[in-house]
């Protein structure tokens, strides 16, 4: 179990020359995923490639963010700016692709090595007679699995299959937003029982992205309506330095004391963070291994908001079409 | 001489390698078309051409020798061809050593000596020759080509032997039988090989039909999915149960299907079977083949019962194997289906045994039986008694795994009474370790 530094919704790309097939694939598909259908390699081919350049672009947004940090500039703040603006077309950027073997044009591992410069997950479908191909060319690593067509519940192998592509930390970003944590930071998050309680919390927050930052330290995440909200990390033993900058803060007697005993922290780095002025005192959940996490919601227009969310990209979205390739930054050029 | 650029050279050559999978690989067909006719013809044809022949050649158009005694003797052989309780299973290792006996006997041997006795005369170089070709047409050619060339030697030697004769053998008599022993050989090989690929292409069209319903089969398999999570979603919708139901049944429906497909594609097969050693329990195998049956309905599978005597452990491939559980299941079903009577439990039973170095798995069903005319095709490629929905690989293939593991597969069956087929297996002893390849599946 581990808890990504960096994780957002990826979408998945299917290519199979039976555009029936196809259908009853996005029929049975959860409908959270943003899903592309080809039934033409050349398509799927063309689509996936002009991806690396925005995936390109994207990370490069996320490494200036964490130029004008070592220059000074706060995380929490750039991050949210960059939510707000960062156009939700980014969640369709294909994560997953999902390529049939036997097809009369090409086949499945001829279009694969064409995707060479792609960096996602691939996964082979496949006949019975072709597991021998899959298996080999699982074995050179072009391919991460492979699936049998007629494998007995095939759609919920191919779910769980595909969902255990997608939470797969996106490679490029989390190793941008390492240089933000120290080495206690990461040995904490990494920590099996601490990730295992910080992936709850995610869920239960409905969270479809987020950040870990080391200044300050906590995680940032954005659920699927466009609300923001921060998750103050705190170990034990610097609750008396927090009690002292609360103390700063205008914080006295009995708030003090429960900072100090660990049923409270104060959000006093945060509200700085985003320009407030009102700090105060928050529930403290423990996590175990002497962490604390606190949870504070990022108010109002700070937020991306329901127009930027993933709630509406999907929506957007609408019905699963087969063969539309339309690049996905004109696809939702007005968001 | 250095072996292994010679090996080289012949696993690299493609005629080379043609001519070992001919010479070595391709089965043995003892009884070349072992029809139940043809071979009833073959036997009255002894029976009543060797005393004809006496006839002709001591009466009509007297030869210098014949003998009365040794033309009875071969025409009752001949008889043998005749009777049901020998042509009944002609895929029988039995049957074929007696068939072959019989045909050594009458045609190379017997007119080898007659030949001899005859002082080499023109008429017996001539009958020699034609009887070399028959022989070609009766058994497989690698057997006719060695069994003529004893069959001359040996028979040479026994005139010889009872009458001397100082003659040398006619350069133009050499001749003439070298003629008819290759030109035999040849058609014998190029009928084999044109056999097989008939066969080859009839199973590589089956293999392909089988591909091509896999296509349609897996969105049938994704539309069940489908209904079932839309029955889900909505569970406390009206019609939600009926949905989810019908879900099932087309779930369960490309279940079985892409099962049977399974099995026509592996009996498709069966000219390329992988050789496998795995060590192999028979409880577990037909325990797991029982198991993963898709019965029609829930009566079918309660009408199977396994009786397991004493397990036994013997080496095969286990997927073949488990194909052939498979198909022997099916079998039985259907007979019990044709026999239109309700199916109840112990209509199908399989049982596991075992006593001393032989292990036996014996399924028994009371269907309809096979008739007696068809028993001894069954293992034939192609033969079928079920004409419309069955094109009679399963036991052919059965029969080709079976014999790969050195064992045999047996059957017996009364009309209207069912059927018992027996697969007997030589038992894995439990100190034989698997210093073997394993089969990595």
């Amino acid at each position: 179990m581990i808890f990504p530094i960096y994780r957002r919704p990826g979408g998945v790309v299917f290519l199979d020359d039976d555009p029936a097939y196809l259908e009853m694939l996005a029929e049975v598909m959860p409908e959270h995923w943003p899903v592309r259908l080809f039934t033409r390699p050349s398509e799927c081919i063309n689509y996936l490639q002009q991806e690396p350049p925005e995936l390109e672009a994207d990370s490069w947004r996320h490494q200036e963010i964490l130029d004008r940090w070592h220059s000074g500039q706060g995380l929490i703040a750039q991050i949210l700016q960059y939510w707000r603006e960062a156009g939700c077309w980014r969640f369709g950027l294909a994560q997953v692709c999902v390529v049939d073997y036997s097809m009369p044009a090409m086949n499945g591992l001829q279009v694969l090595e064409e995707l060479a410069t792609w960096p996602g997950a691939r996964v082979l479908l496949t006949g019975r007679a072709d597991e021998q191909i899959a298996v080999q060319a699982f074995n050179s690593a072009l391919i991460e699995q492979y699936v049998p067509k007629q494998a007995s519940e095939i759609s919920r192998r191919l779910t769980t299959s595909i969902q255990r592509l997608l939470d797969e930390p996106w490679g490029l970003q989390a190793q941008t937003w390492r240089a933000s944590l120290s080495r206690e930071q990461m040995a904490v998050i990494t920590a099996p029982p601490i990730a295992r309680q910080l992936k709850v919390l995610a869920d239960t927050l409905r969270w479809v992205e987020h950040v870990v930052i080391g200044d300050p330290f906590g995680v940032l995440g954005l659920d699927d309506a466009g609300q923001a909200t921060w998750l103050h990390l705190e170990h034990e033993s610097r609750l008396d330095d927090l009690a002292d900058l609360a103390a700063c803060g205008g914080l006295s007697g009995a708030d003090l004391d429960d900072i100090r005993a660990g049923r409270s922290l104060f959000d006093g780095e945060f509200q700085v963070a985003i320009g407030s002025d009102r700090s105060g005192l928050v529930t403290a959940i423990p996590l175990g291994h002497g962490m604390l996490a606190a949870l504070t919601k990022v108010p109002g227009d700070l937020n991306p908001g329901p127009d930027q969310s993933f709630a509406r990209f999907l929506h957007d979205r609408g019905t699963r079409p087969i063969d539309d390739a339309t690049p996905l930054r004109s696809a939702f050029a007005h968001t | 001489m250095n072996g292994a650029p010679f090996k080289n050279w012949i696993s690299y050559n493609a005629t080379a390698r043609q001519l070992r999978e001919e010479v070595l690989h391709a089965p043995l067909e003892s009884i070349l078309h072992p029809s139940l006719l043809r071979l009833r013809w073959l036997g009255a044809f002894t029976l009543i051409g060797h005393p004809l022949f006496y006839w002709i050649w001591h009466y009509w158009l007297p030869q210098p020798y014949e003998n009365l005694w040794v033309r009875c003797t071969i025409s009752a052989l001949g008889g043998l061809l005749m009777l049901n309780w020998f042509i009944a299973e002609p895929s029988q290792p039995r049957t074929q050593h007696l068939f072959n006996a019989i045909c050594f006997i009458q045609l190379p041997l017997f007119f080898s000596w007659m030949y001899v006795m005859n002082d080499r005369n023109a008429v017996w170089i001539a009958s020699l020759a034609a009887g070399v070709l028959v022989y070609f047409h009766l058994t497989d050619w690698r057997i006719a080509a060695a069994g003529s060339i004893a069959g001359f030697l040996l028979g040479g030697a026994m005139a010889m032997a009872m009458a001397p004769t100082a003659d040398v053998q006619p350069a133009t008599h050499l001749v003439v039988l070298g003629f008819g022993w290759f030109a035999g050989l040849m058609l014998g090989i190029s009928g084999a090989n044109l056999r097989r690929e008939r066969l080859n292409h009839s199973l590589a069209t089956i293999g392909i039909m089988a591909h091509e319903l896999r296509t349609p089969l897996s969105t049938a398999g994704l539309i069940a999915d489908a209904l079932l999570i839309e029955a889900r979603r909505q569970p406390e919708a009206p019609r939600a149960g009926k949905l989810e139901k019908l879900g099932q049944r087309l779930s369960a429906l490309t279940r079985s299907m892409n099962h049977h497909i399974d099995m026509q594609i592996a009996n498709a097969r069966l000219l390329q079977l992988a050789q496998y050693n795995d060590r192999i329990s028979a409880r577990e195998l037909v325990a797991d083949a029982v198991a993963a049956y898709p019965y029609r309905s829930t009566r079918e599978a309660e009408c199977v019962e396994v009786i397991v005597h004493r397990d036994f452990i013997f080496r095969g491939a286990r997927t073949q194997f488990s194909g052939v559980l498979d198909n022997m299941i099916q079998n039985a079903l259907r007979s019990l289906q044709a026999s239109g009577s309700f199916v109840s439990p112990g209509d199908l039973r399989i049982e596991v045994g075992s006593r001393g170095a032989e292990g036996r798995i014996t399924i028994s069903d009371r269907g309809i039986g096979i008739d007696p005319a068809a028993l001894q095709r069954v293992f034939e490629p192609f033969f079928s008694s079920d004409h419309g929905t069955g094109h009679g690989l399963g036991l052919a293939f059965c029969r080709r795994v079976v014999v790969a593991a050195k064992g045999s597969l047996r059957v017996k069956s009364e009309p209207a009474a069912g059927a018992v087929f027996t697969i007997a297996l030589p038992v894995d002893s439990p100190d034989n370790h698997s210093d073997e390849k394993e089969n990595p599946e």
